[in-house]
């Protein structure tokens, strides 16, 4: 049993923790666990976002969100982009790091080239693209000007789809290939020079040495890169606004641009809800599974 | 003479190895001697691979830069080129003096939100990380996975609930509400870098400062902080650039009524349906990009070293 | 040291930026209540024809006669007025007066009721606009909305001597402008590619059941029951080419433009382009009929549309300002006229000076009987379809100029009523 002067002792001393502590987990409560729970309940609401009659409906949004033809497009679209993102950012981003990971000026100049767009906001970046890919943009201009047909790039639903997909892929591999960088410049040259005098080929290189000690860096760019690319968006919006015959809808959109402007938050709420669940899963799934291959580098 | 000697056999061992076997197989010598050779074209190979992926990365900026300076007229039918002729500042100052926005305006008040932002986000960080980092109860576990379970949640499901909880505060549409909201954000992934920089530090240094007699906070932030300079720099530069870019955020929390634009929402307003009126989309993309461009020039080495530095270690 | 460094540095960019941030917002800060004024929010949209410079202009005799109100247009921060109010309302942004928007059962509890004004009670199509019998909008007067304009030499050149009265007629007349090298059709993406099918297809609906609304509403008649045969004639269409290709990609400013200069022959599109038309520089002629009725139909409706109502908003916080506003709008002879002149819109006794086309349409206007008139995409008064409908109308349309199937449209939009009925 503790009196009242030691528990003010053992007060005391947490006190300092306390307080350094508070003002990030108040501001993070009342910013983000206060509204998912806020979202939370909403989702099971037929709410407007404004009237004051507000109805408890139970799951129906969901069994809607699984039902409506809009949302399943928009996930199985948002999923493509997940995956089809992923792949090509990690592929194109390891390819070209291996590249250009050694020092000297050159690899250094094409670094900043490749790179340069994750500074760049992507809503800027769709609407630059959207000007260039546009029936009379300047890719199709250049194509004409060369005696070919010009694409529908942003009129056709699957070229738009690919569209969104490459554009999303063009200006993120840079941030993955730095961190390929990185991992690339972490792995110790004595294995190299071992490896050469033991007569290893840069094929047998990469495939005993480089890959596995990158496993690490290899999961961080892989759920980074799932997690992300399901919030894609603003791409969307300033490329093809969804269109065309909402062909382009992430989900998101759908949150943001159907659901939240025609005023069904309860709907939209419920979206969000599915989303959170789907990031955790994938999330958790991936690091999960990468476990395996990065145990083997430790042994 | 002996070195010499020395020299000259482990010449001839490198180059000209005779009869020891190895796992990968006995071509060793002609290896070599082709790889010399493969340098060469497989250099050749590697720069015209990466020299037609740089035009591809390129060229877009390049065009707007140059369509900014050009009519429509121009800008549909030569798009590659621009000749003194043709260079025109007439729509870079129709996009300068815009009624519907002003480009350059936003600029003030969105370094405003990314200087707060990254303030804020180090002040409240930095102390939650090292009582997490330095933690040993149950409890410390706790707070380390309540702020990196903000790593999965979306931004975009608590947007829309967020306006509600501001308009309680009455902070919805205000700097503060935003700047607030921003922050929250950022606590997530700076607060997981922190901590895994902070577990890294040695617990002497937390003794030592306690010997000076300061109290707990002091010796936080005089001994210990300036110890994260690294790691602070980095999460400040990614959350800058994340800030500077943001959307979706500005565009619910700030929304039209409160006259607060950012850079990136006054882009969507100047733009919206204009978006074939090339002279118009051009000069305002450009006027928006060019402080991130010219940021990232200056600072790329910085940029690219801090988010290397980050992943590592992370 | 290098605590005080950077914090030199972050009070250094903090200045700066505020200093900044100063010089940007003040701008907006002039708008704000500057010296005891009371100022008065409207959410407008912003068109080609509506700009906001014009607008400013509009509202500038309004407040030189009433020097304690300041008038701050505001555009929409969506795409348009309709999908900003979720937002603005959700937020507690909300504006004194909203233009463009009709009352809807979610809608009417933020609204003002207008029945003690009477200029409301006396506005253009008021009583077809009440609600539960209450006046909650005033317009202006108006508008056309099922009529299609075309080039005169396009149908010169096939050899089409009179418009067309029925649908076949205009079928047939499509492929004689295809085989004169005219491209028939302008239509394109954006928000206006239902113009095209609804406009060929709901006078007839409408007119085979009057309760096509109400009907559509309760779940009596679906979609693909009343609508399937028009979306086959509107893909024909498609296939035959009578289309520009690409069209999806093609904005609404840009098709005005294509037409204007001669690029396509006919343009389905509500009144107020002849107001563009008034704008340009006349080397296209251009007439006008109204959509032709299906087979068996010889009364096609007239599908058409109050004239930019305004309503006043209960959270607006200068209710009586703001109706001085509107009422200014409505009722003051130079206001309306302006406003009717400048986007192709009708109302007796307010006269302004009309081209032939503009004519051409105030014959149209005139010769409809009264209860041919109907409501188009959402509808009004007691013809509604569930909010959101002509957004999605428009975007499964959009598939079929796409080169989608009938079937698809037509199966989303069924499943959407069912989910929003």
């Amino acid at each position: 049993m503790t009196t009242p002067s030691q528990n003010l002792l053992v007060w005391k001393r947490r006190l300092p923790g306390l307080i350094m502590s508070a003002p990030a987990v108040i501001v993070f409560v009342a910013m983000f666990i206060v509204p998912m729970g806020l979202a939370v309940v909403l989702s099971l609401t037929n709410w407007n976002g404004y009237s004051l009659n507000l109805n408890f409906i139970g799951f129906e949004n969901y069994l809607k969100a699984f039902s409506n033809p809009r949302t399943i497009d928009a996930a199985v679209f948002t999923l493509k982009i997940a995956f089809f993102g992923t792949l090509f950012c990690n592929a194109i981003g390891l390819g070209i790091a291996a590249l250009i990971s050694g020092p000297g000026k050159p690899n250094v100049l094409a670094r900043t080239v490749f790179f340069y767009p994750y500074t760049i906001s992507a809503l800027i970046i769709g609407f630059l693209w959207s000007a260039m890919l546009a029936p009379q943009g300047v890719v199709n201009n250049l194509l004409s000007h060369a005696g070919m047909a010009p694409l529908p790039f942003l009129t056709e639903p699957s070229f738009a789809q690919a569209t969104v997909v490459a554009t999303v892929v063009w200006s993120h591999f840079g941030f993955n290939m730095i961190l390929y960088i990185a991992g690339l410049k972490s792995i110790p040259a004595e294995y190299y020079e071992a490896s050469t005098i033991d007569g290893a080929s840069r094929w047998d290189q990469f495939r005993y040495i480089t890959f596995p000690m990158l496993a690490p860096i290899v999961t961080v760019n892989l759920v980074l890169s799932l997690v992300g690319f399901l919030k894609v968006y603003e791409v969307a919006l300033a490329l093809t606004a969804g269109g065309p015959a909402g062909s382009t809808q992430t989900i998101v959109f759908q949150i943001l641009s159907d659901s939240f402007a025609n005023g069904k938050l309860g709907f939209g709420a419920a979206q969000s809800v599915i989303l959170l669940v789907v990031t955790a899963v994938l999330g958790l799934a991936v690091t999960l599974s990468r476990r395996g291959a990065e145990r083997k580098v430790t042994d | 003479m002996p070195t010499t000697q020395t020299l000259n056999n482990t010449a001839t061992d490198v180059a000209a190895p005779a009869t020891v076997s190895n796992a990968f197989g006995g071509k060793r010598r002609r290896k070599m001697a082709k790889r010399n050779e493969l340098s060469l074209t497989s250099q050749i190979v590697k720069w015209t691979i990466l020299g037609a992926l740089s035009l591809i990365m390129i060229i877009p900026l390049y065009i707007m830069v140059i369509s900014a300076f050009k009519s429509q007229a121009e800008i549909l039918n030569n798009p590659l080129g621009i000749s003194p002729a043709t260079f025109t500042l007439e729509y870079i100052q129709r996009a300068l003096t815009s009624e519907a926005f002003n480009v350059v305006g936003a600029y003030g008040i969105t370094l405003l939100f990314v200087v707060l932002v990254s303030v804020f986000c180090v002040l409240l960080s930095a102390p939650v990380a090292y009582v997490i980092a330095r933690g040993q109860r149950k409890w410390h576990l706790a707070l380390l996975l309540l702020f990196v379970s903000g790593l999965f949640i979306p931004s975009q499901m608590t947007l829309i609930p967020v306006v509600f909880v501001l308009r309680v505060l009455g902070l919805m549409g205000t700097i503060p509400g935003f700047v607030l909201f921003e922050t929250a954000l950022t606590l997530p992934v700076t607060i997981f870098l922190f901590s895994a920089y902070l577990r890294t530090v040695p617990r002497e240094i937390d003794e030592a400062a306690a010997i000076d007699g300061a109290g707990k906070i002091r010796a936080f932030w005089s001994c210990i902080f300036p110890l994260m300079r690294p790691t602070v720099a980095t999460v400040v530069v990614l959350h800058s650039i994340s800030v500077w870019n943001d959307f979706v955020n500005p565009q619910i929390v700030l929304g039209p009524g409160s006259g607060i634009y950012t850079v990136t929402t006054g882009v969507y307003a100047a733009i919206g349906q204009y978006s074939t009126e090339y002279t118009t989309v051009f000069p305002t993309l450009l006027l928006a990009v060019a402080p991130a461009i010219i940021f990232f020039f200056f600072m790329q080495r910085f940029i690219i070293g801090g988010l290397a530095a980050g992943a590592t270690k992370g | 040291m290098i605590a005080r460094r950077a914090i030199v540095a972050v009070a250094g960019a903090a200045a700066l930026s505020l200093a900044m941030a100063g010089c940007g917002a003040a701008g907006n800060d002039a708008g704000k209540a500057a010296g005891g004024k009371t100022e008065v929010r409207m959410l407008v949209n912003i068109t080609p024809n509506l700009t906001d410079k014009w607008w400013n202009e509009l509202v500038a005799p309004f407040e030189a006669a009433n020097p304690d109100i300041d008038v701050k247009i505001m555009a929409p921060v969506g795409k348009n007025v309709k999908e900003s109010m979720p937002q603005l309302l959700a937020s507690g942004d909300v504006p004194d007066v909203v233009q463009s928007l009709l009352p809807t059962k979610d809608l009417v509890p933020e609204l003002v009721d207008l029945s003690a004004y009477e200029w409301a009670k006396s506005a253009p199509l008021a009583s077809q606009n009440t609600f539960d019998g209450k006046y909650y909008i005033a317009g202006i007067g108006t508008q056309l909305q099922s009529i299609f304009f075309y080039n005169k030499k396009a149908f010169a050149d096939a050899g089409i001597k009179n418009v067309p009265v029925t649908m076949d007629e205009f079928d047939a007349d499509l492929q004689k402008l295809k085989d004169a090298g005219w491209m028939p059709l302008q239509t394109g993406g954006d928000w206006f590619t239902k113009l095209l099918p609804e406009i060929a297809g709901l006078p007839s609906i409408v007119a085979k059941n009057p309760q096509w609304y109400q009907d559509m509403s309760a779940g009596k008649v679906t979609f693909s029951q009343t609508y399937t045969d028009t979306l086959n004639l509107y893909a024909s269409w498609v296939k035959k080419g009578y289309v520009p290709a690409d069209a999806v990609g093609v904005k609404y400013s840009d098709a005005e433009q294509q037409f204007l200069a001669g690029k396509t022959a006919i343009y389905p599109m509500g009144s107020w382009f002849s107001a563009a038309e008034a704008k340009s520089d006349g080397k296209t002629e251009v007439g006008v009929f109204a959509s032709p009725g299906q087979a068996g139909v010889t009364n096609p409706k007239m599908g058409s549309g109050l004239a930019s109502p305004y309503m006043l908003m209960k959270a607006g916080k200068h209710q009586d300002a703001a109706a001085k506003l509107v009422e200014y709008l409505v009722t003051d002879k130079a206001s309306v006229t302006n406003q009717l002149q400048v986007d192709g819109n009708f109302r007796d006794g307010f006269e302004y000076p009309m081209n032939d086309l503009a004519k051409e349409l105030q014959k149209i206007n005139a010769e409809t009987p009264a209860a041919d008139f109907i409501p188009v995409a959402d509808g009004f008064g007691d013809m509604t379809l569930p909010s959101g409908y002509g957004a999605e109308f428009n975007t499964q349309m959009q598939g079929i100029l796409t080169g989608g199937p009938v079937s698809t449209a037509t199966k989303n939009m069924d499943s959407w009523f069912d989910n929003n009925r």
